[in-house]
Order: C-alpha cells, then sequence, then structure tokens
C-alpha cells in the first residue's frame, strides 16, 4: 500500500521547492531530523480504517493528494495574501503563508521564526522525533513537510498582555504543515490565537508542542476555517508543570478530513487544564477528535467540554480518556460530550472513557447525541420564525455555552460570526 | 361587512387523530372578530388537541375537515405564516430554550412578521420601549428579557411570558391553553387584566380552561363543552358555573 518512492520523492521535492531560503545555512542536525522522522515514517504503518482512531478517515483520497501528484510549494505572488500587516498595538499578527513565514509587525524577544533566526540551535531540542504510537505517523508527516517554525517562549515572571495571533493562509493545492512551540515560562502568561484560513485541495499536517512551566497562565484560542477538499491532520501536546493554567478553545468547521489529536499531561501539582471545543462538519466530511488527559501529580484539575453540530452526511468521533494513576491524589476531572444532529444521514460516534486508578478523585463523565428538538422548533416556528431560521437559534443555542465561557471579547465576537444566529444575550 | 369578513376562525367538520388515536371527530367551531370563546370538558377530551391542530403542530394528522382562517386555507400553511398571518397559541407547557434569550426571540418574531408583512425591521429603541413597558404591565422583572426563554422560569413566570409575546406581537387570534393553571390568585388577575387589554373589536381569543375562575374575569361571550372530540353544548358563563358546581357527570350522561 504503501509506496516508499514516492514518500521519498515527496521528501525530496519539499526539501528541495519548500523554500530557497532552506539551504545550507540550515544546520546538519536538522537535516538529520528529517531524515530520522523519514525513517519513522516509512516504519511506521500508514494507518488504515481497520484503526479506530482512523476508521472514518478518507485514507484513500489522503494519500491520492499526498503522492500521487506533484508537490505544489512554489509561490506565486498572485496567491500571496495582502502584506500591509493591520497596525494594533493590542495584537501581534504573524501571518505564515503554505507553511513558511511571510509577514509579521514587529517581533518582540519572545516569539522566534525559525526561517528568519540566525541561532537555529534554540530549536534543536524542540525537534524530536514522538514515539508515542497514537501520534507518532502525524509528528513524523509533520516532521517530514515542515520548513518553518515558531516559537513563543516567554520570560520567567513576564506577563504578555499584546495577544499573538497566528494566520495560517494556503493556496489551491498544497501540502503544509504548520509547527507551533508554545513555551510559558516559570510564573508568566500568554494568549494565544491562532487562525487556519480555508484552503482548497490541500493536505495540512498541523503540529504544536505546549510546555508549561510553575505558576504560568496560557490562553489558547485555534480556529480552523472550512477547509474544502482538503485534509487536516493535527496532533498537539500539552504539558503542565506545578501550579499551572492553560485554558484550550478549539472551533474546527472541517474539511474533508480533520483530525485533531490531543494529549494533555497533567505533571504538576494544581495544575488545571481546560479544553472547550467545537466542531462542525457537514457534506461527507469527517471529523475526528482524540483527547487523553493524564492526571499525574496530587489535587490537579481538568474540564472538557465537547460539542459536535453534524449536518448532512458527515461523520464525527469523539474518543476522551481520563486517566488518573495510583499514586495520585485530591482529582478533579470532567470530561462532557454533547453533539447535535441536523441530519438524519449524520452520525457521530462518541467513547469518554475514565481510567481511574486512586479513590481520592472526583470525576464525571457524559456524552449525550441527539437531533434537533421539534418541540423546541415548533414553539419557536409557532412565533412565526421560518423553520430554517428556527434550526439556526436551536444551533446557536447548543453552543452558547461554550461562548460563554470565552472572555476574550474580540475573539468571541470573531467566532460567533461565523454563526448566523448566535443570540449576545443571554 | 359580509359575513364572512367578520369569521376570523371557522372549523367544519375536522377530525385529527395522534399517534394512531382519533382525538377529535367532526368538530364545527366558528369565531368572529371580537369575540371570547372559552373551552372547557374533561381531561382527554380534545381541548389540546384543537389547538395545537389549529397552530399546525406536526404530531397531529387531520384525517378529514377544514379549518379556514381570515378566509384562507390554514392547512395549507406552514406553522409559521399562521403566525405571520395572526394566530397565537399560548402553550399548556411553555418550552425553555437555554441560549436563546427572550429579547432576541421576541424581536426575530416580530421581525419575522414585519417582513411577511412587507415591514422594515422594527427600530432598536422602539422594540426595547415595548418591550419594558409590556413586561411591567406583566409584572415580569427587566432581568427576565435578558435570560433563555423561559430557562428557569417559574410556572407562572413562564405563563406571564406566554402572555408578553401574545402582547408584542398583537394577533388577530389567540388561543390560550390553560393558561390559568398553575397559577396563584395574584398571578390570574395579571394574566387576565393582560388579556383583557388586548381585546378589541377586531380581535378574538379562544380560552382552555378547567375552572370557571379565569372566566369571571375575562368573561366569555360562548362557553364550549368538549366531550370525546366534539362539542356537546354550548352556551355562557352561566354554563362554566353551573359545571364549576356539577362538574361533567351531568351533561354526559344526558348526551
Amino acid at each position: 500500500m504503501v509506496n516508499s518512492k514516492k514518500i521519498k520523492s515527496l521528501f525530496d521535492n519539499s526539501k528541495l521547492d519548500l523554500n530557497p531560503s532552506l539551504s545550507s545555512e540550515f544546520p546538519d542536525w536538522f537535516q538529520d531530523f528529517k531524515q530520522k522522522s523519514l525513517d519513522q515514517f516509512m516504519a511506521h504503518n500508514i494507518p488504515s480504517i481497520t484503526d479506530s482512531e482512523w476508521e472514518y478517515t478518507k485514507i484513500d483520497s489522503l494519500l491520492a493528494l499526498l503522492f500521487n501528484r506533484e508537490v505544489l510549494n512554489r509561490i506565486d505572488p498572485k496567491d500571496l495574501p495582502d502584506k500591509s500587516i493591520e497596525s494594533d498595538n493590542d495584537v501581534i499578527c504573524i501571518h505564515f503563508h503554505n507553511g513558511q513565514y511571510f509577514a509579521s509587525s514587529d517581533l518582540p524577544d519572545h516569539i522566534t521564526i525559525f526561517s528568519k533566526t540566525h541561532d537555529k540551535d534554540i530549536f534543536k531540542h524542540l525537534f524530536k522525533l514522538d514515539i508515542n504510537p497514537q501520534r507518532s505517523f502525524l509528528s513524523a508527516m509533520n516532521s517530514i513537510i515542515f520548513s518553518d517554525t515558531l516559537l513563543i517562549k516567554t520570560l520567567q515572571n513576564q506577563k504578555v498582555d499584546t495577544e499573538i495571533h497566528i494566520i495560517n493562509h494556503s493556496h489551491y493545492d498544497s501540502i503544509i504543515a504548520p509547527r507551533l512551540h508554545i513555551h510559558v515560562a516559570e510564573n508568566s502568561s500568554l494568549k494565544v490565537f491562532e487562525h487556519v484560513k480555508s484552503s482548497t485541495q490541500s493536505v495540512i499536517s498541523h503540529l504544536m508542542t505546549i510546555f508549561c512551566e510553575a505558576d504560568s497562565d496560557l490562553e489558547f484560542y485555534k480556529l480552523i476555517e472550512q477547509q474544502k477538499d482538503t485534509h487536516f491532520l493535527s496532533t498537539q501536546t500539552v504539558q503542565m508543570a506545578e501550579n499551572s493554567k492553560a485554558d484550550f478553545f478549539s472551533w474546527d468547521f472541517g474539511g474533508k478530513t480533520s483530525t485533531t489529536n490531543t494529549l494533555a499531561e497533567l505533571n504538576g501539582k494544581k495544575s488545571d487544564f481546560h479544553y472547550s471545543a467545537l466542531f462542525t462538519p457537514s457534506d461527507d466530511h469527517h471529523s475526528g477528535n482524540h483527547l487523553r488527559v493524564e492526571h499525574k501529580a496530587n489535587k490537579t484539575k481538568s474540564r472538557i467540554k465537547i460539542r459536535g453540530v453534524l449536518n448532512d452526511q458527515s461523520k464525527g468521533v469523539f474518543f476522551g480518556k481520563i486517566k488518573v494513576n495510583e499514586n495520585v491524589l485530591g482529582t478533579s476531572a470532567s470530561m462532557e460530550n454533547k453533539n447535535l444532529l441536523i441530519s438524519d444521514d449524520a452520525t457521530i460516534s462518541t467513547q469518554p472513557i475514565l481510567e481511574i486508578y486512586n479513590d481520592d478523585t472526583e470525576c464525571s463523565h457524559s456524552a449525550t447525541s441527539g437531533s434537533i428538538d421539534e418541540e423546541k422548533l415548533f414553539y419557536i416556528q409557532s412565533r412565526g420564525i421560518p423553520e430554517i431560521e428556527a434550526k439556526q437559534y436551536l444551533i446557536g443555542s447548543f453552543i452558547k455555552e461554550l461562548i460563554n465561557e470565552i472572555t476574550n471579547i474580540k475573539i468571541k465576537t470573531l467566532l460567533q460570526s461565523n454563526f448566523q444566529y448566535i443570540d449576545n444575550q443571554s | 361587512m359580509n359575513i364572512e369578513d367578520k369569521i376570523i376562525l371557522k372549523i367544519s367538520d375536522l377530525s385529527v387523530s395522534t399517534d394512531g388515536n382519533q382525538i377529535l371527530n367532526g368538530l364545527n367551531l366558528t369565531v368572529k372578530k371580537g369575540e371570547t370563546h372559552a373551552i372547557m370538558g374533561p381531561n382527554g377530551s380534545g381541548k389540546s388537541t384543537l389547538a395545537k391542530t389549529v397552530a399546525g403542530h406536526p404530531d397531529y394528522l387531520i384525517t378529514s375537515g377544514k379549518i379556514r382562517f381570515l378566509n384562507k386555507d390554514l392547512l395549507s400553511m406552514s406553522v409559521n405564516e399562521r403566525s405571520n398571518l395572526g394566530l397565537f397559541l399560548g402553550f399548556q407547557y411553555p418550552i425553555e430554550i437555554p441560549g436563546l434569550s427572550n429579547t432576541v426571540f421576541l424581536k426575530a418574531a416580530i421581525n419575522a412578521q414585519r417582513k411577511f408583512l412587507d415591514l422594515k425591521d422594527i427600530p432598536a429603541n422602539e422594540f426595547l420601549l415595548q418591550l419594558k413597558s409590556t413586561a411591567d404591565q406583566l409584572g415580569l422583572d427587566q432581568s427576565f428579557l435578558s435570560r433563555g426563554v423561559n430557562e428557569g422560569f417559574s410556572g407562572g413566570e413562564k405563563k406571564r411570558n406566554e402572555i408578553m409575546q401574545m402582547l408584542m406581537l398583537n394577533p388577530k387570534l389567540s388561543i390560550l391553553d390553560e393558561t390559568d393553571s398553575g397559577l396563584d390568585i395574584d398571578s390570574m388577575k395579571v394574566v387576565a387584566r393582560g388579556v383583557n387589554s388586548s381585546r378589541s373589536e377586531d380581535s378574538s381569543t379562544i380560552i382552555i380552561t378547567h375552572y370557571e375562575r379565569l372566566l369571571n374575569y375575562l368573561v366569555p361571550d360562548y362557553v364550549h363543552v368538549f366531550f370525546d372530540g366534539k362539542i356537546i353544548k354550548t352556551g355562557n358563563l352561566e354554563l362554566a358555573n353551573e359545571l364549576e358546581k356539577k362538574g361533567y357527570e351531568w351533561l354526559i350522561q344526558k348526551k
């Protein structure tokens, strides 16, 4: 099934074509890393639909995009996004095009871009193989393809009020691999918003690692616009030290495949992880949401809230596992998945799993799936509102709870604008 | 004005089933402009079925008969068109919709009606003034307006909210399905005052109730007794008073 020559040619092409700046000035260890990633990728069996995590993924069409045509990564000037960066004192905007740094406002010291920096060695420890079997395929794929990387690393005690906006543009028919590393240093705080713009007939392999040191505070927002005939594959890990706090919001409007694999490790006591996500597949799209949270220290807390709105013949998967280790005390964990099927042909498979090895744990989990409530629909229509609009109001009311959790007004407004009938008042 | 123009609702030989059970059996009822009709009758006699059928609930299957509303064929209209044309159903059990505020919901409803009438959207401040004064009239605190529709409301608050929607939408025909159930005396007076304030020569009301108490405040022109899916007796307020004393048995036996 796997044509190793084609994978090899993909790697060679990307190395040669991806960007002219990626040349001899890149250290040997970088090339080594790419080679090792390729070896890992080749050694790994490409997932098949018999693997439960890949059950509904359109693997054939994904592989066809990956291997059966030329890799087009040359940048055509007419495809470039507008280079003028809005000047806004509250926000730093960083634009990537086809995975490559493109433009930004003036960058402060805590932001480093791999292709621009002369001190590439600071990235060395970040580029390492992920040996976890659940993620190694996704991470190796990113490692082969990626050509640029963004590192955001705060200093100790640094409270960064200016939001960082990362905008990932891509154009028709591309294979890109955005890569993002966030390191929130001790007693520092950071707000990041990542916006993945829509693309057509592309493969987007996304990788992110987050490390929260002791007493740090991170707010992270991710918006993935609807990707037409595109496969969006994402792997992300979050590691949390003592007393750190991370609030994570993800809004995924889907693509042919949109799958996110998340691992959060609560390694330090009293660390607090909050993950709130929405996915809205339509047409014959597949949305996979795989999340693992591991409580590895005392008095840690996790709150997971996932909502799916599924239309047409789309298929959704939620797999969530909370694991509490044996010697860990005072854990508080909750995981909730609710799905609204707005078409008779849409399907959802949901699996919230608890694996608890210590009795001193407060833990709850729930999963519900259902179609639009006919009595609510009738009530709204009986006040003169047409059926289509009434359904939109009910969808809006379904996701309202997620929106209410967002305190950042600008981002809240942007996210809400994707829905016609979200009510701002209740 | 000819007789057809005076009629708001004309139900002829209406039979309705739901879940395979025949509930209405050849019902006839005519309501003219300015009239208030009360419908009473034992549980299961078809009162709520009539209300939901007229409003267009999809679970109710019309097996025979016709309904004309303002001289148009009601049964060919969608639920929202019936409302746009001036029909209002006050629900026996108002539905809770968390995440959609009363204000946004009502504004959408009013604008849907205005769109149907080829009018522009209601100006925001005009809407808010009207909403606040209506809420005051019904003793609903302003905080209710920004809460989710009926979300966490008490029984009495839900019923007042129904009347608030009715007053805001200014319908031609209101069908109030047990709006008095679960109300204390003070709430009932408030609701009755609300309904009375909406009465006019052009609009009509059908009140479905088990008790004469609300009718003493509203004084209907006709009181109908439902049994087995049709009207078995029609009278006035005196009939309601008699039913309060004697129950329904004597009427059913007489039949």
